[in-house]
């Protein structure tokens, strides 16, 4: 700019470097974002060896299983009765009455606590106490048998 | 030699114009090639093809 308010430098050089300036900032941000992606992706080779080789892989499976069902719980999402792989407990649950079923259920998969499946359940604490105690020794009863 | 010369002759393929033009704006390149205060090596490469990409695409508009 000189005296007058006049623009003295070169328009081409402005304009190229505008031009310039904002490819060079959108292939920045593209880059950044794939360095993102591409570390998210990566296992390192040292964890990998150690969930595969350290423990049996039927240990790893189950582990890997009771993760899952943890972060679907998480989510609000309980597993089913039929879908339990112990066929020895789920024939013991089915032994029982359909209100210790559910008392079982409330307390194990949806982690309610005994005044919560009191209020649920219209009744009072300790007979809820009483019920759940009562079926986890006749199930433990049962399961002893194999 | 005022940088519309220049940088027509680098985008003709000149070399030295095109080694003279990536100088000039070298400052802006390095600064933009540092991610989290450190300099990256491999954006700062692809920041200079960017640079000879655009060299070779711009166009002055009349």
């Amino acid at each position: 700019m000189n005296k007058n308010n006049k623009f003295t430098g070169s328009e081409v050089k402005n304009k190229f470097t505008t031009y310039l300036l904002s490819s060079i900032r959108g292939k920045r941000s593209y880059y950044l974002k794939k360095k993102i992606r591409t570390a998210n992706a990566e296992i390192s080779v040292d964890e990998f060896m150690q969930t595969e080789m350290g423990i049996p892989f039927e240990e790893s499976l189950e582990q890997r299983l009771k993760e899952e069902l943890l972060f679907q719980e998480a989510e609000g999402i309980y597993p089913e009765w039929n879908e339990l792989t112990d066929q020895k407990l789920v024939r013991s649950l089915l032994r029982l009455s359909e209100e210790e079923r559910k008392l079982i259920y409330q307390h194990v998969f949806e982690g309610k606590t005994f005044p919560e499946m009191g209020l649920m359940n219209c009744l009072p604490t300790y007979r809820i106490k009483g019920i759940y105690f009562y079926a986890i020794r006749k199930v433990r009863k049962m399961m002893e048998g194999r | 030699m005022n940088f519309e010369e220049l940088l027509f002759q680098a985008k003709m393929g000149d070399e030295k114009a095109t080694k003279q033009v990536l100088e000039m704006y070298q400052p802006l390149l390095v600064k933009n090639a540092l991610v989290n205060g450190a300099f990256d090596e491999d954006l700062y490469q692809e920041l200079l093809l960017e640079t000879l990409k655009c060299i070779n695409n711009f166009r002055k508009l009349e």
